[in-house]
């Protein structure tokens, strides 16, 4: 009797079983299949070590005033968070050293970002995020926002670091205000990714691990 | 009664002789050139655009006393001022008592010592007489403004170096015996710059720095190429400004498709390239805004009928070379706002202040105002003119865009007691009952209100180190249990009456002893010093070490020690 069945099972459904096991494959590969066998050869990886702020291990703290830059107001994940500005005449910024691979690199900076402002009229506090080469001299802005922008919950940004593979740069969160009105910038959860491109390029379900 | 027969009766004995002599047609010519004349007249009239006289610079402002006044010329402060037909006198002139009311001048010297008037209006007294122009000349007897010459002393305060021909300048005058002017400050305001003529619009570029310069040079900001020369004004108002910055560029076209930046300053991240100005020419595939051309997508919305010369905004995109790509072309609305000499009239909450006095730029709700002292009108009735209150503004646009007020009125104390942050933020000013033990880090009470303080905590004590008894200034977030986690906690002037903060003192002296971390209680000659972690350090001239000669300041407290705002190391010499 099983052996009917199974015998039955296999001839009934001919082509049809044929692309339905075909398709039902497809979305196993599609749903985690795929996926799964990424995460065990991730070409990934993140360059940046305590993006959390939770210490100020790897990273320079400049301000003009006396107060602590690492603050334990508002974190988006963790216990703290930098802090920036949040007086008057502040210019703040945490700093780090980054040495970029080479290669066919997509490289990608995360962070999470909140202010709050005191300003009604914008444009006079500001966050920015800057790339800077080894010396300290400026390359590139990848990221601005003002007083304007403020908003009372966290904002992810992900910027695009790839054309510096190969160099090693400071990247650098830096708040700034006016002599009035303040503005309190707050920076989390910062990760620089690495994806060696080559790496991916060898995997034929590509298509379904993108999501 | 009989008389006036009599006039009637002749002249029409007189009219049909000389319809009898005169042929018909020589009254038809002469009624067309009655016509052509009139027609003409009214022409000239009614198009001052068309007319060769130029129109009244903005240039200069009297504000004086009114001496006399006449259709045609007013004298001011001693200063006759030529009323024309362009003339705009403020409608209180009219209806008002004149005699003993001062006036302000707005227009451009004659040549000959007077003012052509632009603009007038009328003003309660003021103290003193204020002129504003440009300065053609200073010597040790006299300042000349516009042509307008005031006398100058030793005693005349010569402030900012003003250098005549480049620079204008804002004099504070004293009306002397015999009714001539005595400057008693001449204050520089600014040079004039090529932008300071008045006859166009501005040109406005918002985009990205794709390559820039140290110095003067040419950047390239959103695919348009930008002169940045010496007097070009860089704001790094958001960050610093780099390849790569969003900025807002303010200046005018150069002719040859780019545009001379008299400002530029960063701006936050912006979704789409803008570029305003006067339409040069809007063809199929470009729009050309104040000489700069702009490709225009072949789905580019055109919004209005803009006509070239008007004022038009383009939204572009940038394409991958670079250069804009508009998607939009939107024709501005004339907004008489924008043109020099108009007044302007907007309200809002002062958001900065010069550091001393009334004299200098505002900024009210992101607007920035120029305050002339003896010019503006600062009406304080109803509450102080301080950052945080609400105003309401009537100014005038100059010839360089700037707006120069002429009256502020404060319309609501700006000293609110709470309000909505974001989070519950909170700031209140209170006196300081209990501060914890052996610091500023921990609990504090300030008028009942528990006050948490803790490193991250921005601590101000420019006006005196804060002591229990101080006024302060706390910000923070509210917690539930009413407990204010303080952001920022500023000492407030000691010259109100609720407030003891004990003595201030100075002195400088040699460390007997001093506890390791700083923190603590220092003996310095014979006094006791007690050292927090709000005091500040500083050891240029030497590091802390028994002997060193330090400079103390700080307040002394009820039990005799000196509560330390500052330490710092001195030479010994």
């Amino acid at each position: 009797m099983p052996q009917r069945i199974s015998s039955t099972m296999l001839r009934a459904p001919g082509r049809r079983g044929l692309l339905l096991l075909l398709t039902l494959a497809l979305l196993a590969m599609g749903l985690g299949v795929g996926s799964f066998s990424l995460a065990q050869a991730s070409p990934c990886t993140n360059v940046l070590t305590n993006g959390g702020f939770e210490s100020d291990a790897g990273w320079t703290l400049e301000t003009q005033g006396n107060y602590s830059l690492l603050s334990d107001y508002l974190a988006h994940s963790g216990l703290r968070a930098a802090y920036l500005a949040g007086t008057d005449n502040a210019v703040d910024s945490v700093s780090t050293t980054l040495a970029l691979p080479a290669g066919d690199q997509n490289i990608s900076l995360h962070f999470w970002w909140q202010i709050f402002t005191e300003e009604t009229g914008g444009g006079y506090d500001g966050l920015t995020v800057q790339v800077l080469d080894s010396a300290g001299n400026p390359l590139k802005m990848l990221f601005s926002v003002g007083d304007l922008n403020a908003v009372d919950t966290w904002q992810q940004a992900s910027l695009d670091l790839s054309e510096f593979a190969g160099q090693t740069i400071q990247l650098k969160f830096q708040g700034q205000s006016d002599s009035s009105l303040t503005s309190d910038f707050f920076v989390d959860d910062v990760e620089v990714t690495a994806c060696d491109m080559s790496q991916l390029t060898n995997r034929i379900f590509l298509p379904f691990t993108s999501r | 009664m009989t008389n006036q027969h009599a006039s009637t009766d002749a002249s029409t004995d007189v009219f049909p002789n000389v319809f009898q002599r005169v042929r018909p047609w020589l009254f038809f010519l002469a009624f067309a050139a009655i016509l052509f004349v009139g027609y003409t007249a009214t022409n000239l009239e009614a198009s001052p655009a068309q007319s060769t006289v130029p129109p009244i610079a903005l240039k200069t402002r009297l504000t004086g006393p009114i001496d006399s006044t006449s259709p045609t010329e007013w004298v001011v402060a001693g200063i006759t001022v030529h009323i024309t037909a362009d003339t705009r006198i403020d409608e209180r002139a009219r209806q008002s008592t004149i005699p003993g009311g001062w006036a302000r001048v707005i227009g451009q010297g004659d040549g000959q010592g007077g003012l052509i008037a632009a603009r007038i209006k009328i003003l309660p007294p003021k103290h003193f007489v204020g002129l504003r122009g440009p300065l053609d000349e200073l010597t040790d007897t006299a300042v000349v403004v516009d042509g307008i010459s005031v006398a100058r002393t030793v005693t005349t305060k010569i402030l900012g170096d003003p250098q005549p021909g480049q620079d204008r300048v804002d004099i504070r005058a004293a009306i002397q015996i015999d009714g001539s002017l005595l400057a008693l400050r001449v204050k520089k305001v600014g040079p004039p710059d090529d932008f300071d003529d008045g006859q166009r619009d501005r040109t406005e570029l918002k985009g990205v720095v794709q390559e820039m310069t140290d110095g003067p040079g040419v950047w390239t900001i959103s695919g348009v190429p930008v002169t940045v020369t010496d007097t070009t004004q860089i704001k790094h108002r958001v960050g610093p400004i780099m390849v790569g910055s969003w900025v807002e560029v303010e200046g005018r076209g150069d002719g040859q498709g780019g545009l001379t930046a008299r400002e530029i300053k960063s701006i936050p991240m912006q979704r789409r390239h803008k570029l305003q100005g006067p339409l040069t020419e809007l063809t199929d595939t470009t729009v050309v805004v104040d000489g700069i051309p702009v490709d225009l997508s072949p789905d580019v919305r055109i919004k209005g009928d803009p006509q070239p010369g008007q004022k038009v905004e383009v939204k572009a995109i940038l394409q991958p070379d670079g250069s804009m790509l508009a998607f939009e072309v939107k024709q501005e609305g004339r907004d008489d706002d924008d043109r020099p000499g108009h007044e302007v009239k907007f309200g809002g909450i002062i958001e900065s202040m010069p550091a001393t006095g009334f004299d200098g730029v505002w900024v009210i709700s992101g607007r920035e105002v120029n305050v002339v002292e003896g010019l503006t009108e600062i009406d304080e009735h109803k509450g102080p003119a301080e950052v945080g209150a609400r105003v309401e503004v009537e100014a005038i646009r100059e010839a360089d865009g700037a707006l120069t007020a002429l009256e502020i009125e404060v319309k609501k104390d700006g000293d609110t007691d709470e309000n909505d942050h974001g989070r519950r933020y909170v700031e209140f000013k209170g006196t300081v009952e209990s501060l914890p033990a052996g610091g500023l880090i921990g609990a504090w009470v300030v008028d009942g209100r528990t006050v948490e303080v803790s490193q991250h905590t921005r601590i101000k004590q420019e006006n005196g180190p804060i002591v229990v008894g101080s006024r302060v200034e706390v910000e923070g977030w509210k917690l539930e249990d009413g407990t204010i986690q303080a952001r920022k906690i500023e000492s407030k002037d000691g010259n109100n009456d609720d407030e003891d903060h004990g003595a201030k003192v100075e002195f400088t002296g040699h460390i007997v002893s001093f506890p390791q971390d700083l923190i603590g209680e220092w003996t310095i000659d014979d006094e006791t010093v007690i050292a927090t972690e709000a005091t500040l350090f500083k050891q240029k001239d030497g590091p802390f070490e028994v002997g060193a000669l330090v400079q103390v300041k700080g307040v002394r407290q009820n039990d005799g020690a000196v509560l330390a705002f500052t330490i710092k190391t001195e030479s010994g010499e």
